[in-house]
């Protein structure tokens, strides 16, 4: 169970292109590991090192860059997460220290993948990504406030809520995020109604259980 | 009952519960594991000594991505550094639970999502995941078809159901007839370069009209595939005479049992009067073969056209894009597409590199020769695939042509096979021309499996009608 995120702080990345694939996030060959956790060094590793698994730094990308080295907020366009269904991606951005993105749009497989992770995927107008963006580059030490519960997202130290921006999270997402609640959860309290379906299912289609022919034993 | 569409007829047989937020938990009727997504969470069952509620003909098993293609492959063989260990692990796992796993040395062997067809395990109807972005490509057989995440899979495997929030609904009517040495892959990019990667983001598409019934399973396939590519991760096609034929050589059961089933199949069409929230038509009358040329696919264009000028397309984001792109790909506006040398041909992919995907290459390859130079390279799409098109002589065709004749798996549609292609500018059957996606700085460029062939023939980018009037 990811844990919980209610409020955030962080240094954040503004990387503003658009349909940010999964590829990119974690390369194949960083597909090297088989447990869900420590993908960290592998985020964007085909940007981030010069040498690829020799590791040497690259310092014209921008993550390895200070303060954004730091980064616990990525600020992104459209369609972010497009690409494969790696759930690795996310693995690797929470591993790095990632807890939220901001995207105008983010693709849906890519998005739940986040939610399971405890990873806040945020959706702003392209206007307001633009905005802030300039904003954190101005001054990328000051942190980037947001609290789920308000939808809000500002830079540290500011009152004015005119610079204040409004994030779109989905509230059932919202609700998961906040509590750390997981749709497994939820599903455990539906056992008997998700069985009862199934056999009304297959008792009404008998060649739902036809499944995948064994292959013949050689005598 | 007012009218329905096919998804919501789906929808309703398997709602069990509703959520906030236009949710419901669904029932989910089946399952393929591959290597990856699925490895990770069977071992991870294991390790916790759970079991999974999904009964053992509600899976089918098969290593794909990770898996070697190498014709002298062993049963554990992977490029990537320890694949070997998540192949064995997965099939260590399906035996311990009693899943049906597809070893490599099987014709039930293949890309997921190529094999899984084959082997009559997607049916009309039913609700299906898998771990990987195309389970969409089955959603050709009218069934409800979609990809998750590692973690969801498991949550399947807990559950047998998942909670899903409802799509909006998009129709693609495809009107007109194809021309020769034109395909549905064609058409796929084709509503990529005027629709853009975005299209369907929150829908689930039904593709419809006079030519999606014209066109055979592998075929219809290919455009759900593509629609991972749309931005949804849910294609339908309604199931037809095609659709059941090709479902009466396949799905192991009775004769009678399947002709029940085809009865209430045909029922799985969208009523007449059914609303969708967006329908767009396309006419495919006149077109070209189409080949992308940046690094999304949307980038796409006719073979017979030129490379665009990124200062002509749409907003400010979309040229800083096109500009991008186009340093990457290493080409300037207005030079013509067929004029692009390139390095490498790859067919391949669960995309294209069906029976009728191979056999549209070998018509163009036949009594010709690859390129000096260029490294060509065909990965049937399952080992049935390759078995067929032995049996018909197309290994020949390819192997005296130049080409590479391997064995299944994803292979380097996702740079699977190490970084053979470094640099490199290759013509590929596949679905993705992403940055690095088929390796370290490799320049891909999407295409239909004819055009790929011809490209191959001739050492840069090639209309296929020009080797080949007719059709295949």
């Amino acid at each position: 169970m990811p844990p919980a995120l209610t409020r955030l702080k962080a240094i954040a990345l503004p990387l503003l292109r658009d349909n940010i694939d999964t590829d990119e996030l974690i390369p194949v060959s960083e597909n090297t590991r088989v447990s869900m956790s420590g993908w960290g060094d592998g985020l964007f590793a085909s940007k981030r090192y010069l040498d690829g698994v020799g590791r040497t730094l690259d310092p014209s990308f921008i993550l390895n860059q200070a303060p954004f080295d730091q980064a616990g907020i990525l600020i992104a366009g459209d369609n972010f997460g497009c690409g494969s269904s790696r759930e690795s991606a996310v693995w690797a951005l929470r591993d790095y220290g990632f807890r939220a993105v901001v995207a105008t749009t983010f693709n849906e497989t890519f998005q739940r993948n986040c939610i399971v992770n405890g990873v806040a995927p945020l959706a702003m107008s392209r206007e307001d990504i633009e905005s802030l963006a300039a904003d954190v580059m101005r001054d990328p030490w000051r942190e980037v406030c947001l609290d789920l519960n308000s939808g809000m997202l500002f830079r540290d130290g500011t009152a004015d809520p005119g610079q204040a921006f409004a994030f779109r999270l989905d509230p059932f997402y919202c609700t998961l995020l906040t509590t750390g609640q997981t749709e497994d959860d939820l599903l455990e309290t539906l056992r008997d109604a998700i069985d009862r379906r199934r056999d009304s299912l297959v008792s009404a289609a008998p060649w739902l259980r036809s499944g995948v022919l064994r292959k013949a034993e050689p005598e | 009952m007012s009218a329905a569409t096919l998804f919501e007829k789906i929808w309703a047989t398997h709602q069990v519960s509703g959520f906030p937020g236009d949710r419901a938990a669904l029932v989910i009727d089946r399952m393929t594991l591959h290597e990856l997504s699925g490895g990770y969470a069977l071992r991870d069952m294991r390790q916790a000594g759970e079991t999974p509620r999904l009964q053992s003909y509600q899976i089918f098993a098969v290593a794909d991505h990770a898996m070697s293609t190498a014709p002298d492959r062993g049963l554990h063989d992977s490029v990537s550094p320890r694949g070997g260990e998540m192949i064995a692990s997965l099939e260590q796992s399906c035996a311990a639970f009693g899943y049906r796993y597809a070893r490599p040395d099987e014709e039930a062997h293949g890309i997921v999502h190529v094999a899984g067809p084959e082997q009559g395990f997607i049916l009309p109807g039913t609700t299906h995941v898998c771990g990987d972005s195309h389970t969409c490509t089955v959603g050709a057989f009218g069934a409800l078809a979609f990809a998750v995440g590692a973690s969801e899979v498991s949550t399947v495997l807990r559950h047998a159901a998942l909670i899903v929030q409802r799509p909006k609904s998009l129709r693609i009517v495809l009107n007109g007839k194809l021309g020769p040495q034109v395909f549905s892959k064609d058409v796929a990019l084709r509503i990529l370069a005027d629709h853009g990667v975005s299209l369907a983001l929150g829908y689930v598409i039904e593709f419809a009209g006079p030519l999606v019934r014209a066109l055979s399973m592998e075929a219809r396939m290919t455009l759900c595939n593509m629609a991972a590519e749309m931005g949804t991760r849910y294609a339908l096609i309604a199931p037809d005479e095609t659709t059941f034929n090709y479902l009466r050589r396949t799905v192991p059961a009775s004769l009678a049992t399947i002709e029940d089933a085809v009865i209430r199949w045909r029922k799985l069409e969208t009523d007449e009067g059914a609303v969708f929230d967006r329908e767009i038509s396309v006419d495919v009358e006149d077109l070209p073969p189409q080949v992308t040329w940046g690094t999304t696919p949307r980038h796409a264009v006719a073979v017979d056209g030129v490379v665009p000028d990124p200062r002509a397309s749409g907003d400010a984001a979309m040229r800083k894009l096109a500009q991008r792109s186009l340093d990457y790909m290493r080409l300037t506006p207005g030079e013509p597409i067929a004029s692009i040398p390139i390095d490498a041909a790859f067919i391949g992919s669960c995309t294209n590199a069906r029976l009728t995907d191979l056999r549209a290459a070998a018509a163009i390859l036949k009594g010709r020769k690859v390129a000096r130079g260029v490294r060509a390279m065909c990965t049937p799409g399952s080992m049935k695939v390759r078995a067929d098109a032995e049996a018909e002589g197309l290994d020949l065709v390819f192997k005296e042509a130049g080409f590479a004749w391997r064995k299944s798996g994803c292979s380097n549609c996702a740079g699977r096979e190490g970084p053979i292609w470094e640099n490199l500018r290759v013509i590929s059957s596949t679905n993705r021309n992403f940055e690095n996606r088929q390796g370290p700085g490799t320049r891909t460029h999407l295409a239909s499996p004819a055009t790929v062939a011809a490209s191959a023939v001739t050492g840069r980018i090639t209309d296929p009608r020009t080797l080949l009037a007719g059709g295949f």
